[in-house]
Parts: structure tokens; sequence; C-alpha cells
């Protein structure tokens, strides 16, 4: 085996085995999960270290979401919800402890939520307006919370009206310790207690469907969970996609090299109708323009542009295309659909009695039989066709499409296949 | 992961055992019959056809990505036309609407017309990434069969609702047409435009079909082994749902049980 | 007379073009109404869309295009009316499908919103087009935001100011249905959606692939299918019966109904060219027994 064959073979099995393992390998290690009845809970508790150098500590219940720093496509940094399980030790994160509804004022000035309560701030926790362009913007500081003055002589949360939201958040902290908690499960009526650790994935088994991860304030007493370490391949799946993805979008540009190569030899040898070619470049550069001016707001010249491009050109020619399916399979049903033997005529009835079916035609044809023989209605027959031996024959297809697709793939998995260009030159 | 459970790991554990037993067994020197697939046979004629016409073929492996199961089985048969169309000195021209599959397809026709002693012929072949939308693809296809007078026309893999518009271009240019899809939908197409269809499974079997060795050989008749254990499975589970079905009338089990 | 009748077996392509234009294209000018009967499956899935909840949202992976969109459109137009009449919440997305998809999706969602009063970012949203199925189906299910950081318009969908219909949306178990609308719709979508396998699905397709979808009609994994444009049609009845005026004061001839009598007058035509057909092939076999 030459090194290129052997490198296609290992990228192969590879990629083959990721697939595979998703649907053989359980999200966690078997033998070691452990299974019980949830009796009680600690849950996470996380030590912090603002940037402004103080110490907060967070427990991980419902309303505390984290958030990791990660590029999105424009190249900027963004906040991304990540799961606290996720959250290590060293960790660059943003808390969001909470969101509250601001009410009104208390009897001492201080501002209180929609519930009345005082809105009582951590250590290390800051306000942050949600609404606006920039929902970064911090509400200044506690005393401002409170509805007193600013700086500049406004008041600034006071200026923000009940019923608006606020989150409060804590930025840019380090994790400086995590307390992942523990679940007390009862296994095999003796109750056990499961330390929760960096690794640990708890599924939530649920009566006739797959389990399902959660997270632990989501654990409810009574419910039966797995605890037990997490594969690794479970958390790169989102970058795997990511990475198909990429593939994908990276191949378009090869296509536009192969045409345009096509077109510019057109060109240069003056082959037949060569002047096609620039009608070639100029939709490219008509394509660019109605595909960059399809996210602008609707209103705008490059939208209208955009829009009569793809909605009154590329559709109604689209509609054109498909309409020469009519005519074709009009035309091929005609020239081929002649009856010459038994199973013709019997393909040929059950072929009728589907499409009247399947129009109102056949209601007007067969709606005069009602009561007993309402099931000789050509509607009813046509269904009855359609759910019960064409579904029989849809399935006996799809088994031996599906062994086939099997077969196949385990010859190209497993490098049996023997395909030029894979390798077996 | 949240997708795995034992009934997979079960049935894939059984359909692989089954097809790699049948393959080791071919390896081993077994003889194994597949039934002659008519479609595949007409290879040779097709391309004899163009030979005679001096005039080219078209192949096309289907609308799907290269992911695709049918497109690689397509692959498997582009190679065997390539070698036939090199004995005969015929070109072929391969269109796709699949971005990727220009270099792969390159890639086929270069390595076939070497194993083939004809390494000039990619010169005289092509590959043609045409459009990614099906439709266009179809127009596209249907025009080249006419510029280019083409003789034989080769459409395997997966299709859409265009197969009609590829395999009714070509009828009406009088090609000589063999399609081969495992959209079973679609073949209800291609059987009134094209001269030959190969149908679904027999589309999988293509590569061993025509290479004839043992170990592809082996895999065909582990897929029809493993249709055999479905089929026990299905009756096994109509007599169940007879016997212990709930709420089924003649349920033998409640039956039994309530007498006792 | 066989020998006229003979005549039949080799009609002229020509001939059977006109004749079908003739017939598709005269209900475009003469009013024909007819009346449809549903399918239970287009009932099934409607009724589990009028029932959606005021927490969750209905979600379609619309992939249509235009070349489809003769069979399409008019149920996406169906659903989308359904969901803005009743103010149940629409989250709009297109994997692998056409580049095109995501604006043909927006105009219809476009249109229907000026009908209805609805505002976009609070009863719908576009988060636009992304590719890599069968692994994306599965990203969608986990974390939708995930998958679609930011809508077709270009707003963060954790924006929940831009955004407010996704601040309870996280992945499938917030989904009332999805909807998979386009030609061929992949059959993936049960597979890989929701591993526990409790999302509803309906597909909305063409009508010649739907032979493909009974199976799993009856296994429950696919809880309602529209069949091409009957399917449409038939959906748009289910909302008039049930909401008569309203729905049809917003559009009194709705696009299902409408394209329904072409394609009956189209299959009829096919229908009698078949049996002229083979007319014409028995009076040839009649000929030459008689000529023998």
């Amino acid at each position: 085996m030459n090194a290129r064959k052997r490198l296609i073979a290992f990228v192969t099995f590879i990629a083959g085995l990721y697939f595979v393992l998703e649907f053989i390998v359980p999200p966690t290690v078997p033998l070691v999960t452990v299974t019980g009845v949830a009796l009680s809970k600690r849950l996470p508790v996380f030590q912090l270290e603002t940037a402004s150098g103080q110490n907060a500590v967070v427990e991980a219940d419902p309303s505390v979401t984290f958030y990791v720093l990660r590029r999105s496509k424009s190249g900027t940094f963004e906040p991304k919800p990540q799961r606290s399980r996720e959250i290590q030790k060293g960790q660059i994160v943003t808390v969001r402890t909470r969101t509250v509804t601001l009410g009104g004022f208390g009897p001492n000035g201080e501002r209180l939520d929609s519930n009345g309560n005082p809105i009582v701030l951590r250590q290390g926790e800051v306000p942050y307006t949600t609404d606006g362009p920039d929902t970064s913007l911090p509400v200044w500081s506690f005393e401002k919370l409170m509805g007193r003055v600013g700086p500049d002589g406004e008041a600034i949360l006071a200026m923000l009206d009940e019923g608006e939201a606020i989150n409060i958040e804590i930025r840019d902290a380090k994790v400086a310790d995590v307390d992942r908690g523990q679940i007390v499960l009862k296994m095999n009526g003796e109750s056990r207690t499961v330390p929760i650790t960096d690794y640990s994935v708890i599924m939530l088994n649920k009566r006739r469907s797959q389990p399902e991860e959660v997270e632990m304030h989501s654990v409810q007493v009574g419910d039966t969970v797995s605890i037990g370490p997490n594969t690794w391949l479970r958390d790169q799946r989102d970058t795997a996609t990511q990475f198909y993805a990429v593939v994908g979008t990276l191949a378009l540009g090869m296509g536009l090299i192969s045409l345009g190569v096509v077109n510019i030899r057109k060109i240069k040898k003056r082959e037949s109708e060569w002047y096609t070619a620039f009608l070639f470049f100029g939709a490219i550069v008509i394509g660019v323009l109605a595909g960059l001016g399809k996210y602008e707001l609707t209103g705008t010249r490059s939208r209208a542009f955009s829009d009569i491009i793809v909605l009154q050109v590329i559709n109604a020619m689209g509609s054109s295309i498909f309409s020469l399916l009519a005519f074709y399979l009009a035309s091929a049903a005609y020239r081929a659909f002649r009856i010459r033997t038994a199973e013709a005529a019997l393909m040929m009835g059950t072929a009728l009695i589907v499409m009247l079916g399947q129009t109102p035609f056949g209601m007007y044809l067969t709606g005069w039989m009602i009561g007993t023989f309402e099931f000789l209605q050509l509607p009813n027959v046509a269904g009855w066709i359609l759910r019960t031996p064409s579904s029989a024959f849809v399935r006996a297809l799809q088994f031996g499409a599906m062994l086939g697709a099997i077969a196949t793939a385990l010859r190209y998995w497993l490098n049996l296949e023997r395909v030029a260009g894979m390798g077996d030159d | 992961m949240e997708n795995a459970n034992w009934q997979v790991l079960v049935l894939m554990l059984l359909f692989s055992g089954v097809i790699l037993w049948k393959i080791s067994s071919a390896r081993k020197g077994k003889e194994l019959y597949i039934r002659p697939i008519p479609g595949l046979n007409a290879i040779d004629e097709a391309v004899g056809r163009a030979a005679e016409l001096g005039a080219p073929l078209l192949f096309n492996p289907g609308l799907a990505d290269f992911q695709n199961i049918q497109t690689l089985a397509a692959l498997g048969i582009l190679q065997h036309v390539c070698k036939v169309a090199a004995t005969y000195g015929t070109r072929i021209i391969v269109t796709t609407n699949v971005p990727v599959m220009v270099p792969i397809c390159e890639d086929v026709m270069k390595s076939s017309f070497n194993e083939a002693g004809r390494p000039e012929m990619i010169h005289a072949s092509e590959v043609r990434f045409v459009s990614d939308r099906s439709d266009l693809a179809a127009l596209a296809n249907s025009r080249i069969l006419i510029e280019e007078k083409v003789a034989s026309n080769f459409l395997f893999g997966a299709y859409d609702y265009t197969s009609l518009i590829f395999s009714e271009g070509g009828q009406i240019a009088g090609c000589m047409q063999i399609a081969g899809t495992a959209d079973y939908y679609q073949i209800a197409f291609f059987i009134p435009s094209c001269d030959y269809v190969v149908m679904v499974e027999e589309l999988f079997a293509c590569s061993a079909y025509l290479s004839r060795q043992p170990t592809m050989l082996g895999s065909v008749v582990g897929q029809d082994y493993g249709k055999l254990v479905l089929l026990i499975l299905v009756v096994i589970g109509v007599l169940a749902a007879t016997i212990f079905g709930h709420g089924n009338p003649i349920n033998l089990y409640e039956q039994v049980m309530n007498l006792k | 007379m066989w020998k006229l009748l003979a005549k039949l077996d080799k009609v002229d392509r020509k001939v059977i073009y006109l004749t079908l234009f003739i017939a598709a294209g005269l209900p475009f000018f003469v009013s024909i109404r007819i009346p449809v009967k549903p399918w239970k499956e287009t009932e099934a899935a409607f009724n589990l869309v009028d029932s959606c909840p005021e927490d969750k949202v209905v979600a379609i992976c619309s992939n249509w295009t235009a070349g489809s969109q003769g069979e399409n459109w008019g149920q996406y137009e169906a659903i989308v009316a359904h969901c803005m009449m009743k103010k149940i919440k629409l989250v709009v997305f297109s994997l692998d499908g056409d580049a095109i998809a995501p604006q043909m999706a927006e105009a219809v969602n476009e249109t229907q919103a000026r009908k209805y009063g609805r505002q976009y970012g609070v009863d719908w949203v576009n988060l636009g087009r992304t590719v890599g199925a069968p692994l994306t189906m599965a990203a969608i299910g986990r974390n939708l935001k995930s998958v679609f950081p930011r809508d077709l318009r270009g707003y963060a969908t954790n924006d929940s100011a831009k955004l407010p219909i996704l601040q309870g949306v996280n992945g499938c178990e917030d989904f009332q249905i999805l909807w998979a609308i386009e030609y061929q719709p992949n059959v993936d979508w049960m597979v890989w959606l929701d591993p526990s396998g409790t999302t509803p699905i309906a597909f909305a397709s063409a009508g010649i692939v739907t032979t493909s979808w009974y199976p799993y009609l009856s296994s429950g994994q696919m809880k309602g299918m529209m069949a091409g444009i009957r399917g449409a049609a038939e959906y748009e009845d289910l909302l008039r019966q049930k909401y008569g005026k309203r729905y049809l004061d917003s559009d009194p001839r709705p696009r299902g109904g409408r394209l329904l009598v072409p394609l009956a007058f189209g299959h009829l035509v096919i229908i009698a060219f078949i049996l002229i057909g083979n007319l014409g092939t028995l009076a040839v076999k009649r000929m030459k027994r008689s000529a023998q």
C-alpha cells in the first residue's frame, strides 16, 4: 500500500468512525456510569475573580447562564452560552446571574424589582441594560441602581422605566475554583452520594425515549438519572459541524473556477456561440450584486434589485424549467405506457385509480357511493393503496437500498472498494 | 451519543457481520453468483455505439454531493466506463453540478485511463461543472447532448425532479441512454426515456458486478443475506404482533392468559 | 375504422404539448372552483400547528426554490398564513437548500405579515441558510442559536431586544412541530433532530415523492404531511372551514386551491393520452392481424 492510499484509507476510516460512534457509543462511558433515582442534590459553585479584583461566588441555579467569548463569522468576539459542566478552572467567563424586571422605588428610594423586592447586588455583580444598540452598557454603579443621581447630573437607572429588564452579570471573571456539586441517588434500595467531576455528564432517563443531557439544576427529586464520564467526541460535535460547513462552502469556489476556465477557453478559441461566455461573466457580477443586496432591509435600492433578480427573474426562469417536466411527462407517459402484459394492465389500473383519487375528479366520479360502499370512493381506494400496499413496497425498496448503502459504505470505510482515484491506482 | 441505543448496535453488528462474513468467504475462493443486470451489460454496447458513430459519451454522476452513497456507486461505474472507452478510444464528457466532484471525477478518469494504458485520453475527455442548480444542470446536459452530438448518455446517481429533463433531453437527441438510481420515485421517470434502467440496490451492486472482484461480490451476496435476516425479523414481528399485540382481536396470548 | 384509430398510436408530441397547455392554462382565465376533501395526513398536521401553545414555536426548514415553487409555495404560504393569523411564533431557516431559498421564504413571510399585522423578531424570524446535514440537524436540535448566530437581517440571535421570539427557544424541545418544505425533504430530520423522537415532524413535499413518506406516517415518526398542490389546497380548505371569513378576507383565492384546478385538468389530459395511445396500439395490432 503506498503512502497516498494509506492516507486516504486512514482519513476515510476516521471520518466514518465518527458516524459509527454517534450511533453506537452512549454519551457516557458504559459500566462506569451510575444510574439511580435522584433524592437530593448540591448545585455546582464557582469561585470567580473579577477584573476589578473582587471575589464572587456563583451557584449554578436555573437563572445563571455562563458565556465564553468565541470568534463569530464576522471575525468579532461574541459571548456564546456554555454549559456549566464545560466551564473549567482558569477560564475567563461572563456569568449572567439573573435578569431582573424593574419595579418602582422603595420607601428609602431603593429600586425594587417587579415583585416588590429590593434589588440586591452580590459582590462582583454589575447591572447591564438589555435594550438599545449596545447591550453591554453598564448601569453605572450600585449607587445609581438605588436611583441616585449620576456624575453628569442625570439619574441613569432612575430613567429606566418600570417593566424594563436589566441583566445582572459578572463579566470577564477568571474561574478560580469549581465545586461541581453532588447528587444523592437511590440505587438498589441504598442511597449513594455521587460527586460530580469535571468530566461528568448527567443524563435524564425518560420512559420510552432516549436519555437527554441536563444541567444539574434541572434534576428534580424522583428523576432517574445516569451520571458518568463524558466521551470526548460529544463536545466536538459542533466543531465537526462547522468544519463540515466550511468544507462545503470552500467547494463553491472550485466550481466557479471550473466554469471560468471553460468560458475563457470558449472566448479565446472563438468556439461556437462564444459570445455567451460574456453573458456568463456578466451573470456572475449581477449575481454577486443581487446576493449582497439580499441582506439589506426592505425598501432599500440594493434589496429591491436583489428581489427583482431573485423573485422575478430567477423565479420565473426556474418555474419555466419546472414546467418543462409537465410536458415531458405527458409525452413520455403517452409513449411508454402501453398495455402489453397483464402486469402492465394492473399497473395502469392502479395508476389511474391513484391519479384520479388524488384529484377532485375522483370525488366527482365516485362521490355518489355512500354508506356501505363509501370505501369504494376513488379517494378512499387511492388512500388505501398508498397507505397499505404501496407503503409495504416502499419499505421493501428502502430495505434493499439501505442494505446496499450499508454494504457500499462498509467497503469504502474499510478500504475494500477498488475505485481509481480513491488510492487504488 | 444521544442517538446511540442497543437496537442500532445490534442491527449494525448483525448486518456488518453478515456482509463481512460473505466477503471473507469470497476471499477464500468460494464461487458466488450474481444474476445478470441488463443495464450494466449494456454499458459495453453503449460505448461501442459511440465508437462506431465517432461521437463522445456523456456521463453524469448524479446531483448529490460526494458523501452520498449513490455518488460513490456512480464513481465505480465511471471507472468502468472510462476503461471501456479507453479500449475504443472514445471521448468522455462528465458533467456535474457539485463543484467538489470536478477534481474527484478527473482523478477517477485519469487513473482509469492510466490503468487501461491510454493516459493521453484524459486530454480529449473533460469534466464540466455546469451549475449548482439541478434544473440548470439538466438543461446544460441536454444542450451538451445536442451540441457535442453525444451517442450514449449515462445517468447514474441521485436525482431529483429534474431526472425527466435529463433523460427526455437524451431521448429527443436520439442517444442510447442507461440510467441508474436508488431514488425509486425517479425510476418511473427514467423508464419511459431510457433504454436500460438500473434500479435501487442494483446500483450498489454495480462495482461488484463490473469488476467481478471476490471482495465486492462477497459484499453483494452479504447484502442479500442481510435482506433475508430482515425478512425473518419482519415475519417474527408480524407473528408477535398477531399473537401478543395489545388490542389485537386475535391476541392468542391474552386469550390463553384469560383462560388460566 | 381500425386504420383511423391506428393513427392514434403515433400522435405528434406537439399535439400533446398543445392540449396540455390549453388544459392547464384555461383555468387561469376561467374561474373554476373544485371542492376538496382533506386527507387525514393533512388534517393531522393542521391540528398540530393549530394547537401550538404560547411557549413553543413552529419551526420550518424552508428549502423550496424557483423550481419547486409550483408545489411548495402554496404549502408554505398556507402554513405561514395559519401561524400569522393565530399569532403562532414562526422560526424559518434553510438547511442545504438553494441559496435563494431564504429570500423566497422571506417574501412570503413579509406579505403575510402585512396582511395580519405581524412584526419581525416578535412573531417570526428568518435565520437564513446553513449547510451540513445531517450533523447540523442534530446541532439545531440541541442548540439552534449555535447553528445560527445571526439571522437573515444580521441581528444576533442572542439579542433578546431585536429578536425576542428566540428568547425561550433553545432547541427541538421548544418546537411544537418541525416542517420540512422542499421538493424532497431530507429523511434524516427524523433521525438526527431529536434522538428521543418526540419532536413532531411533518413534511410538505411534491406529490410524486409522498409515496415514500407513508411508511413513516404509519410508524408515527412523521406526524403529518402535505402532498403537493393537493396538500396545500386541503390545508387552505381546513383554514377556511375553521376560520372562515378571517382567512378568506386576507386571501379570497389562495394559491393551493388555484393551482389544484390546472393540476386536475393536466392529470385528465395525461390519462386521456395514455388511453388514446393504448387504443392506437390495439388498433395497430388488429390491423396487423387482419392483414395476415
